[in-house]
């Protein structure tokens, strides 16, 4: 009745011109040669386009190399027709694409303007960005041909349109970050850290014999970075003595008890206070810092100094300023410790409970020490955001000459860099070959936090929850 | 029993009122920022603000009262697109690398990088563009080691004239460094997107005979497609936030648009550090007066309100894609 399906199939037939060959290493050798070539030329062309991408003066090699990777690729194309008896239209177009952008090349000038664009386009970059495109495209298609063409084949084709772009980025941070390094550490010195800036006409009061008083002035300046430096310290440490509390309160709040609309305004607002512009905080720190005006907490909201004669008000305090920080720093911590909280497994709370401890030991003894790698990493990493934070305290800042104490006027090492950029003249002349060092120092510091916070993270979880 | 309901309130309304205070605050702050941008309509009115003519000091024809926030606007979508050109296919490269074609435990080394990176503030990014410009800019669009008259003989430069190149602030320059603020935010939520896709779903595709690219293109990414929607608009929400980087790299006014308008090697200042320049008095050349405050105080409550409506288009383009290619 029902026909057996592997009579019913067509006999196997072998095609006449696909006999098995035996294939010798140097015929393998020879198959893989023109693919092998053409590689090399691609990756050569990947790299000849980054550098002309760096620097105006590889611009030369451009035509020559397009030139050889057209000839190349026609060479592929007819050597993968002799292996395949077929012919590959894609091989074809990496050919003439390179001869089109040869093309394209030669007839522009050195300097191209006129297209609408308020600059002088140098042709490298189109050689560049054209060599890069040519050069990855044809690296699949080698490396496609040299794996056997197979399925496989293409997997491992496609890793140079993955890496390229991966390593370029990777490339970038790095070489710029290192750019810093040579250019700020030289400068960097223990006798900089030590000194703190001042330049301030200083009056002296000395009196006469009839027990007038006159009043001289002495110019004091001295170049440094120990106000700002111990300034951004006393930044991070307000900011978390004072968003400690209530991030850690807002996280267990939000993972234990909320419900209903009130959990719907806090998680809005925690999301909100991530999401919206530090601006928007910078101008909220500009309102409590004006508006505080003449009222009897001036003292506390207005940096405070002593010029030796009176008491003057200007900017911000520093408790000010880590109070509009403490905004952006509560929902780290909030969303750290409501993370780590969730993730405690339902079956320690439920065997807490059922040994008879009350809801509070629970969460002392139980829910916030399983949480605590995720506080203390919030922390640190709520410390680098204090520590780096400039447009929340642009608006607010002094220039660091009065000191440093919770009422002092505010300043930090990130707003030293920004303000050096935009100061008077006398200032910039005295700190500009600092700027970068106080970049490397603050830089030392975010990255310190971080690094610090990934360590710390894998080692209190190893020893809390025993992973 | 009693003893610890009463144990029970306590930590809860503790831990309420610890919640409410960060909220009232983050309520004040929006509260004092609408209060306190009022008296720009009430002053400067709607027309005005939402014209392209902003005074600008710099130019010389200084006129006061011209408030006209829509080149900052435009601005700020100039740059975040440039942003996202640049750091969308980076990211996604990354995120690839990371979790599906990496290579010799080189992904999980690179995870670590860009945590790293993640935390470097603004500021040392907009220090960096020093260096930017030195090597990439200046040799690419100011013709470096060109004599002034051997570019002014150059055919076709608009309205600018030489000493107007992009040498130190321009939208592409923003846009560079704006990438690099934002790419170790978005690569590592398009990694957890690219990891919750279910392994079944990439089983399958893998055991009907494709091969991974394929799987990838074809299966994976689009199941990831919400969290990669949610690292770009996290990423755009960024870019559009960012103070520091375009007072440093695009400047504080752009007192017209655009010519034509995606010229990115104009510097066309975004709506925030247009708002801090105004903040700063720099358009009433030290300290700010009259209607100044009440504009920029406006200026970042445009920047909010960009901020909700971008959230709220990433959050229902989630929805919808997580609709359409249900798990």
């Amino acid at each position: 009745m029902n026909a057996n399906p592997v009579e019913d199939a067509p006999a196997l037939q072998l095609e006449p011109n696909k006999e098995i060959k035996s294939t010798t290493s140097w015929q393998v050798l020879g198959e893989k040669i023109i693919p092998g070539l053409t590689l090399v030329l691609a990756l050569s062309a990947i790299v000849l386009g980054c550098l002309m991408l760096a620097q105006n003066s590889f611009e030369i090699y451009s035509i020559s190399m397009l030139g050889i990777i057209c000839v190349a690729y026609q060479l592929l194309f007819v050597d993968i027709y002799r292996q395949e008896q077929a012919w590959k239209p894609k091989v074809a177009l990496i050919s003439v694409f390179a001869f089109l952008a040869l093309l394209v090349l030669r007839s522009l000038p050195e300097y191209i303007t006129g297209l609408q664009v308020n600059g002088v386009i140098h042709r490298s970059l189109f050689s560049g960005i054209f060599l890069l495109a040519i050069g990855i495209v044809a690296t699949e298609i080698s490396i496609f041909y040299l794996f056997g063409a197979t399925p496989q084949a293409e997997d491992i084709s496609r890793y140079p349109l993955i890496l390229v772009p991966v390593a370029i980025g990777l490339g970038v941070y790095i070489i710029l970050i290192l750019q810093l390094l040579l250019k700020g550490l030289p400068n960097l010195s223990w006798d900089i850290v030590q000194k703190a800036y001042f330049n301030y006409a200083w009056p002296i009061k000395t009196t006469i014999d009839d027990g007038w008083p006159i009043w001289s002035i002495e110019l004091r300046s001295q170049i440094g970075l120990a106000n700002h430096l111990s300034g951004t310290g006393l930044l991070m440490l307000l900011t978390t003595l004072i968003s400690l509390p209530f991030g850690v309160g807002a996280g267990i709040y939000l993972s234990e008890y909320a419900s209903g609309l009130f959990e719907n305004i806090a998680r809005f607002s925690v999301t909100a206070l991530r999401a919206i512009s530090t601006l928007i905080l910078g101008m909220a720190a500009f309102s409590l810092v004006n508006y505080s005006g003449n009222t009897p907490l001036a003292f506390i909201f207005q940096g405070n100094y002593f010029d030796g004669n009176q008491w003057n008000r200007m900017g911000g305090s520093f408790f000010s300023a880590s109070l509009v920080l403490s905004l952006l720093v509560i929902p780290i911590i909030a969303r750290s410790t409501e993370e780590g909280c969730r993730s405690l497994p339902p079956e320690l709370r439920e065997g807490a409970l059922a040994l008879g401890a009350s809801d509070q030991t629970t969460l002392w003894r139980i829910v916030i020490p399983w949480a605590m790698p995720n506080i203390v990493t919030a922390i640190l990493l709520g410390c680098a955001e204090a520590a780096g934070s400039v447009a929340v305290i642009m608006f607010i800042s002094g220039r660091g000459d009065y000191g440093v104490g919770i009422f002092r006027p505010v300043t930090s090492l990130a707003y030293l860099i920004f303000d050096i950029y935009y100061a008077s003249k006398s200032f910039k002349l005295a700190m500009q070959p600092y700027q970068f060092t106080a970049g490397v120092l603050l830089l030392m510091i975010t990255v310190g936090l971080s690094l610090a916070a990934l360590l710390i993270k894998r080692w209190l979880v190893k020893r809390h929850r025993g992973e | 029993m009693t003893n610890r309901r009463i144990q029970w309130t306590t930590a809860r309304i503790v831990s309420f009122i610890l919640t409410i205070v960060p909220v009232g605050l983050f309520l004040l702050v929006v509260a004092n920022l609408i209060w306190t941008s009022l008296p720009a309509l009430k002053e400067v009115g709607l027309p005005v603000l939402f014209s392209t003519k902003f005074s600008d000091l710099l130019s010389g024809v200084y006129t006061p009262g011209e408030y006209g926030l829509l080149p900052a606007v435009w601005g700020t979508f100039l740059v975040a697109g440039v942003a996202q050109v640049i750091a969308f296919p980076v990211a996604l490269a990354m995120s690839i690398f990371a979790t599906e074609f990496s290579v010799a435990g080189l992904g999980r080394l690179m995870e670590g990088m860009l945590s790293v990176f993640a935390g470097i503030p603004e500021i040392i990014y907009a220090l960096l563009s020093i260096f930017v410009i030195s090597v990439f800019i200046q040799p690419k669009f100011a013709g470096q080691g060109l004599s002034e008259a051997a570019i002014r003989a150059l055919p076709g430069l608009p309205q600018w004239n030489a000493a107007m190149l992009p040498t130190s602030q321009s939208t592409l320059l923003g846009g560079i460094l704006l990438s690099m603020l934002i790419i170790p935010f978005m690569a590592p939520l398009m990694m957890d997107a690219i990891r919750n896709v279910p392994a079944g779903l990439k089983e399958a595709s893998l055991a009907l005979g494709a091969n991974r690219w394929y799987t990838l293109w074809r299966v994976t990414l689009p199941s990831a497609a919400s969290g990669i929607i949610a690292a770009i608009s996290l990423g755009i929400m960024k870019t559009i936030g960012d103070v520091i980087i375009s007072a440093w790299v695009i400047g504080y006014v752009k007192s017209g648009m655009p010519v034509p308008l995606w010229d990115v090697l104009e510097a066309v200042a975004p709506l925030t550090s247009t708002g801090a320049g105004l903040l700063n008095g720099l358009q009433a050349g030290g300290s700010s007066t009259g209607p100044d405050i009440a504009v920029a105080y406006f200026a970042a409550l445009l920047i909010l309100a960009l901020t909700f409506i971008i959230l709220a288009a990433g959050s229902l383009a989630q929805r919808y894609l997580r609709r359409r290619y249900a798990r």
